[in-house]
């Protein structure tokens, strides 16, 4: 398990937050606004610190239109608006720590909004983040709207990738994991998962006609098929399986894990989806709002109760308190009929 | 008097027994609707009962507590559905008022001495207040109090005596309905004294140690609401006295019970 314990002491509005005793499975729960999601970015960003990928794509995980640097400068605990008409802006640091590989691991990190040179022409706005890991020098990340560039000494990175609600609904974003698949030569697993959600499936693979780019699916009962043609489950089953695979050996975050499946498949889907985490050295952190997911979740791990960690966030007077549950609690507070969500 | 004071108990008919007490003793009211709860106490509802409750469908309905109101001041008094229920239903709905940032400020447990002394099940029940922040009572039928908090153990019939709600309910039910509980009480003496009522196996509830006390309120209770549970009668015949403080089987209840509301 690659992420033990999670703290968030200062990122968007959340602070001193700490996820300890974190599972295989971990389920994040809370009601709109707790900071589900919050979570699961502070987490990418201790995976990959000096990424600047990782930041951009923590950026953009909930707007994918908005300018960048926009959306770089709200992962900062400075709450106000991005504003650099009368000068530079410094954000106020952004921090977090955790257990990560059996290693101490600290992020601290500033961000600092200025006009350069060239606004005139370009337009753009700067954005220099200044990030550092521990005692390591400070490395520098300097992102524009559309581009970025980076300097300073590395860090271990690892693999962490994330399935949003909207993820399975681009077929851009599927068609990249698959590619990266096939790329890293797992595209027998990434079939082989798929089977586990329809057992029909006999291939996949990426056509590119005139620039058109597109999964196929060779279906026993369909023949070869667009993947966008089959509805939203199998799509999200193969964002999942995808995203799986590359997260091999590190972190799989899942936003809103019951997205795209009816209730009455959610405990079968998660028992084997966990089955394949495990069998490929993947953590898991998921979020949800649905009571049926988590009943599905227990149910999936039940045999395994070691595998299964759920924290509650709750917002309290602009702080935010999360409470840990192991298995055994959750099972008997579920027995008695608490609503968890 | 209090603001939100939470108290657990052993079954429905504990329940219907003290509402029915706070309502005459205390002057508190019923709250029948959900929507003259307070957003919390709505919230609470919603989020702490489903169906089916402990995944049985057997059962038709949730151990919704009841919600009395005294003022400005709110009782939820709650149906743990069994002694060894007790605890994980105080787990679940001190949860549920975390969750909420919502706190009692007093809490009690109710409980049936059965055929032990009272005490052999205090300091199990005494134990389950310290980790909710409650002081830990130290004697039956005695608020403790610390910042700001108030907690304490009841043990039917009181007064430390050994035996059940049922101690309390027949010279309740013989006070209100004499003749008639001397028809039930004869009625329900003369089976059980028969050989058959001493080894047939259909007779065994009636042999339980509180069998005899159960079976003359059912006969009771039966000619007053046929057909319908005894919780019934309670609620609609007024088992309870107006003043149940000068009822000598009510008064210990009566009596703890005011030392949880007092600030």
């Amino acid at each position: 398990m690659i992420l033990s314990e999670l703290s968030i002491t200062a990122f968007r509005r959340m602070s001193n937050v700490r996820l300890e005793r974190m599972a295989p499975v971990s389920l994040v729960l809370g009601s709109n606004n707790a900071g589900k999601s919050t979570v699961l970015e502070a987490a990418a960003l201790l995976m990959r610190p000096l990424e600047p990928t990782q930041w951009v794509q923590v950026a953009r995980q909930r707007d994918v239109d908005a300018p960048l640097v926009d959306g770089l400068w709200s992962l900062f605990p400075s709450g106000a608006p991005l504003q650099v008409d009368d000068g530079p802006k410094q954000t106020r640091p952004l921090v977090l720590s955790g257990d990560v590989a059996n290693e101490e691991r600290r992020l601290a990190a500033t961000a600092l909004a200025s006009l350069p040179w060239d606004a005139e022409t370009s337009g753009d706005l700067t954005l220099r983040v200044e990030a550092r890991v521990n005692k390591l020098r400070p490395h520098t990340l300097e992102f524009r709207r559309d581009s970025f560039a980076q300097s300073g000494e590395g860090v271990t990175s690892y693999r962490c990738f994330a399935v949003t609600p909207s993820t399975h609904r681009s077929t851009r974003n599927l068609v990249e994991h698959l590619s990266k698949v096939i790329d890293i030569g797992e595209k027998p697993l990434a079939v082989e998962l798929m089977r586990l959600f329809d057992p029909e499936v006999l291939e996949l693979d990426i056509s590119a006609i005139m620039g058109r780019e597109n999964i196929k699916v060779a279906h026993k009962d369909r023949g070869i098929v667009d993947l966008a043609s089959f509805g939203d489950g199998m799509r999200r089953a193969a964002a999942l399986a995808l995203a799986l695979i590359r997260a091999k050996g590190g972190l799989l975050l899942v936003d809103e894990l019951e997205v795209g499946f009816h209730t009455s498949v959610l405990a079968s889907i998660f028992s084997r989806l966990f089955l394949a985490a495990q069998t490929i050295d993947v953590q898991i952190i998921a979020t949800t709002h649905s009571l049926e997911a988590i009943d599905a979740v227990i149910e999936a791990l039940t045999p395994q109760p070691e595998s299964l960690a759920a924290y509650y966030l709750q917002r309290k007077e602009n702080q935010t308190v999360a409470h840990y549950y192991d298995t055994e609690r959750l099972v008997r507070l579920r027995e008695t009929g608490l609503d968890l969500r | 008097m209090t603001q939100f004071c939470y108290i657990i108990t052993e079954g429905v008919l504990d329940v219907v027994l003290i509402t029915q007490v706070i309502q005459r003793g205390l002057g508190g009211e019923l709250v029948k609707r959900m929507h003259d709860l307070s957003d919390n106490g709505r919230t609470y509802v919603k989020k702490r009962f489903k169906f089916p409750y402990n995944d049985d469908i057997t059962r038709r309905s949730v151990p919704m507590p009841a919600f009395l109101q005294i003022g400005q001041s709110l009782i939820i008094l709650g149906n743990a559905q069994g002694l060894s229920r007790i605890k994980d239903t105080i787990e679940s709905d001190q949860e549920a008022f975390k969750h909420l940032d919502w706190y009692p400020d007093a809490m009690a447990v109710i409980y049936d001495a059965d055929n032990q002394p009272p005490m052999d099940r205090f300091s199990g029940f005494a134990e389950l207040f310290q980790p909710y922040g409650y002081p830990t009572p130290t004697h039956l039928e005695q608020v403790v109090r610390a910042n700001g908090l108030r907690a304490g153990l009841f043990a039917f019939p009181g007064q430390g005596r050994r035996g059940t709600l049922e101690d309390v309910l027949l010279p309740l039910a013989v006070n209100r309905f004499p003749e008639l509980s001397q028809y039930a009480v004869s009625y329900v003496d003369t089976w059980f004294a028969a050989d058959i009522a001493k080894n047939h196996p259909d007779f065994k509830e009636l042999r339980n140690p509180s069998g005899v006390r159960k079976a003359k309120l059912s006969a009771l209770a039966s000619l007053l609401k046929p057909a319908k549970p005894i919780t019934a009668s309670i609620e609609d015949q007024k088992w309870v006295p107006i003043t149940p403080e000068e009822s000598e089987p009510l008064a210990p209840l009566v009596s703890f019970v005011r030392q949880l509301l007092e600030p």
